[in-house]
């Protein structure tokens, strides 16, 4: 396990996506990644280099593995054998809550917002960090505890506001709709300062107003030159936002191109809605 | 009849110090722990081997010590233990309430063996001695109160939100950059402070420190007084702490026997579990938490390998 | 050949309680429940023996009584309390919780009924010491160690051979077939229940006859079966017997050297330390699962 020597994208002051930046560095590298559960191998070898400021989209049957990947990639998950980096770290194997902190966001298929705590704390709770949720520094320094936390909730009020959720910043994230979940979701992983994000089935669930609106913070997110990997069954919104996307079949990438071009292959059509 | 009232009152809040981190542990870091009566059992004799031997009686100095020791030994046996999984952690828990207690009155010469240690010096703050009822009364409503305005304090801080995070869900939390483990133990070790000031003051009050007072029965008393008024409030716990704190006391004026508090304990334990999954004060959360149930801990620690969906 | 007293001394203790692992093994290798009620409705039995031999009656009829009270108290135990609850839906954490309650109440009823003082019962022709060479031995401590052997190897020819065994890993490890097997699952469980804390009764009653019998065994009584289950890999019968057999003997060796209160302790101690370095339970890679 690489220990990340106690870095976390939240301390530099608030966050600043790249924008416009040329980078060096590659955000998020996959390198053959295997794994397998008992007999069946889930992943086969998944190679892929993330470009930067693109969206880039996963699609695949069920049982392709996608998920599975978005485990790998962000730590929940230990590889077989190939390795993970994030921003030229080499975060193989690492936990999650240690690769979120390097900057990587990921939000899940079943939304897993925290449904006692409001808009506001839930995004907060991803904008803090070890300094205010240490229980000793919490009681040392009650004062700077106190600053921390003013912080963590005003990126936590901003984030809100960037997915539109103001008018709920204050109910129970238990109490608001699917769609709002989903959105505030999006806006935690905005909160945790996330310049990488995989998102996993976005807009799964949602009705059309949704969608739209979820098209557009997304295409926010990439205007403003965050790299997002993205697994979406909903191919018009793949179409609409990415620019490159990933076909997987039982753990291997088949294609990779524009969203126009692979879906023109028939055969991958064939295997997407089965014969 | 006043003087029952007080006792049974200072009774009710001095358990109460100690159930109210118990209740965080269990009903936020989701850890069924047993063995908090032997950490209240160590903050007792703590006092009683200070006070006893005449090197101190002054609270201000034996309640740091006490906090000391307790967090220390919170801290050792929660580190290894918190990584076992369900009933390896419970039979764990069990373990070492009964190695602390048994172990602590092997040590004779510094417990006095099964009896115990009785006839303390009577407490001092400062020089001011501490006596009657009432002047206890005055000592423990404050440090209480300071308890109780601490854990407020600390639930609408940045580390009060990590713990709802965690009861809520453990994988988005870690999500959210935040240790689970590490927050466990933290939680646990607070709880076991709680636990040894609440038996310093227990044992200066009752002037006896006996170690048939720390058992696994105790412990089990604790948690229900936790079940009963709710895991996930601070008032909760406290409601339970003032039932079964004073039930002794009732079923002696109403001349029931003393295995009544037994019976009692038992079958509240088994309407909880029947009927009352949440205690009392769930009652309220209940209706959010089923939101977000399918994700929900089925096991009594949260040795969780930080799994995601598969697909 | 004080060793070899202490041997024969532990493996005596440690058959006892073998059979208290093997009963709280069978209940929680197949069922995969926590049954901390265990020692209590064990102690229910005993005292039904205890109260019935104390009255003037056979002792022999005292105990096929408790034999039966046994079987069926564990029977009830799963329709009255885990299955209701199982139906109910609610998780481990609030089962077991239940569970504390019912040992709880059943710790208080019963000195509240036959008082807190310690009762004795016992064979006094059981409890004769014999000498095989310098040893010296009862034909209790025969009959112990017999006990716990006999009845785990039948117990492990059964689950591996018989039909009740393959029905019951079905159910086990299949909880879609469990659930649509309806009421024919209830028996089984309820039986493995009920043979579970028969097999216990046997251990505690052997282990009350050379001592007494007071309202407070139980606790201790299942907690050491559960530290030996799941310090031996839960579901392991080999494993369990292993561990038993330890335990009695180092128990009894940390008793002759140091003292009887601080063997307990260490056994405890070395338990502990045992759970962290292999928290699956000695034999847990190596398992011989039951199921």
């Amino acid at each position: 396990m690489t220990p990340n020597d106690g870095v976390d994208v939240r301390d530099s002051g608030h966050d600043e996506p790249a924008s416009g930046q040329v980078k060096t560095e590659s955000p998020l590298i996959a390198r053959g990644l295997f794994k397998r559960f008992g007999a069946l191998e889930v992943v086969s070898g998944f190679h892929h280099e993330l470009q930067a400021g693109v969206v880039t989209g996963l699609v695949g049957p069920n049982g392709a593995g996608k998920t599975t990947i978005f485990n790998l990639l962000s730590g929940a998950l230990k590889p077989d054998s190939g390795s993970v980096w994030l921003a030229n770290r080499d975060v193989t194997g690492t936990s999650l809550y240690l690769v979120s902190r390097l900057g990587l966001g990921r939000s899940f298929q079943d939304v897993r917002v925290f449904p006692t705590l409001n808009c506001v704390e839930n995004c907060a709770l991803y904008a803090q960090t070890v300094q205010g949720t240490s229980l000793v520094r919490t009681l040392i320094f009650p004062r700077s505890t106190r600053r921390h936390s003013f912080v963590a909730r005003q990126t936590a009020r901003e984030a809100v506001a960037f997915v539109g959720l103001e008018k709920a910043a204050n109910s129970p994230a238990g109490a608001l709709s699917y769609a709002d979940q989903k959105l505030l979701a999006i806006a935690r992983l905005l909160a945790i300062g996330a310049k990488t994000l995989l998102l996993d089935e976005p807009a799964s669930g949602l009705d059309r107003r949704g969608v739209e609106t979820l098209l557009g913070v997304i295409g926010r997110l990439r205007d403003e030159g965050r790299t997002i990997l993205l697994i979406e069954h909903n191919l018009d919104v793949v179409r609409e936002l990415c620019q490159k996307i990933l076909f997987l079949d039982r753990g291997k990438i088949l294609a990779e191109g524009p969203p126009g071009e692979v879906f023109a292959r028939s055969e991958l059509a064939e295997l997407y809605f089965g014969a | 009849m006043t003087y029952i009232i007080q006792t049974i009152v200072i009774y009710s809040l001095t358990y109460s110090i100690a159930v109210m981190g118990l209740s965080l542990v269990v009903g936020y870091a989701q850890i069924f722990v047993l063995s908090q009566a032997a950490i209240f059992g160590v903050g007792s004799f703590t006092y009683a081997v200070l006070a006893g031997r005449n090197i101190t009686s002054d609270l201000l100095l034996v309640i740091p010590i006490a906090i000391v020791i307790g967090g220390v030994l919170s801290l050792v046996t929660g580190l290894p233990l918190l990584r076992l999984g369900g009933d390896y952690y419970i039979v764990a828990s069990l373990a070492f309430q009964y190695v602390i207690v048994q172990g602590l009155v092997n040590w004779t010469s510094l417990s006095g063996g099964p009896p115990g240690l009785f006839a303390f010096p009577s407490p001092t703050i400062l020089g001011w001695k501490i006596v009657s009822n009432m002047d206890f009364i005055y000592v423990i409503v404050p440090i209480l109160a300071i308890a109780l305005g601490s854990l407020l304090w600390i639930r609408r801080m940045p580390y009060g939100r990590a713990l709802v995070a965690m009861a809520d869900d453990e994988v988005a939390l870690a999500a959210g950059g935040v240790r689970a483990d590490a927050l466990r133990v933290s939680v646990f070790v607070l709880a076991g402070i709680l636990a040894a000031v609440a038996g310093v003051l227990f044992t200066s009050f009752l002037d006896v420190a006996s170690p048939g007072d720390f058992g696994i029965t105790e412990s089990i008393l604790m948690i229900t007084m936790v079940l009963v008024g709710g895991a996930r409030s601070l008032i909760g716990p406290f409601i339970g702490a003032v039932i079964l704190a004073s039930l002794p006391y009732w079923l002696n004026l109403v001349n029931w026997s003393v295995y009544m508090t037994g019976v009692i304990t038992g079958v509240l334990l088994l309407l909880v579990a029947f009927f009352l999954p949440d205690g009392v004060a769930g009652l309220a959360n209940s209706g959010l938490r089923q939101l977000s149930r399918s994700r929900n801990r089925a096991s009594l620690t949260a040795a969780d390998q930080g799994g995601g969906v598969d697909e | 050949m004080r060793y070899v007293q202490i041997l024969v001394n532990g493996l005596v203790t440690g058959s006892i309680y073998g059979l208290a692992a093997l009963g709280f093994n069978l209940i929680y290798g197949t069922t995969k429940i926590f049954h901390v009620a265990y020692g209590s409705v064990i102690m229910i039995a005993l005292y039904f023996v205890t109260s019935i031999s104390l009255s003037g009656s056979s002792i022999y009829f005292a105990l096929a009584v408790g034999l039966m009270c046994s079987l069926a108290l564990g029977g009830l135990v799963y329709v009255v309390l885990y299955a209701p609850l199982e139906r109910l839906g609610r998780n481990r954490t609030t089962i077991f919780i239940a569970a504390l309650g019912l040992a709880t109440l059943i710790e208080a009823v019963i000195p509240w009924v036959y008082g807190p003082q310690p009762l004795t019962f016992y064979l006094p022709s059981l409890n004769t010491v014999v000498f095989i060479g310098k040893v010296a031995i009862s034909p209790l401590d025969i009959a112990a160690v017999a006990a716990a052997l006999v009845l785990s190897l039948t117990l492990w020819a059964i689950i591996k051979w018989s039909k009740f065994g393959r029905q019951l890993r079905a159910i086990t490890s299949n909880v879609e077939l469990g659930s649509v097997m309806g009421i024919r699952r209830g028996v089984i469980l309820g039986s493995v229940f009920a043979v579970g804390t028969a097999i216990g009764f046997i251990g505690l009653t052997m282990q009350s006859m050379s001592s007494s019998v007071t309202p407070v065994i139980d606790v201790t009584y299942t907690l050491i079966a559960a530290m030996i289950v799941l310090g031996g890999g839960a579901g392991s019968l080999v494993g369990s017997y292993v561990v038993a057999m330890a335990w009695g003997v180092i128990q009894n060796g940390i008793t002759l050297w140091v003292s009887a209160d601080w063997a307990t302790v260490i056994v405890y101690l070395a338990f502990l330390v045992l759970i962290l370095i292999r928290p699956l339970g000695l034999m847990s890679s190596t398992s011989r699962r039951m199921l």
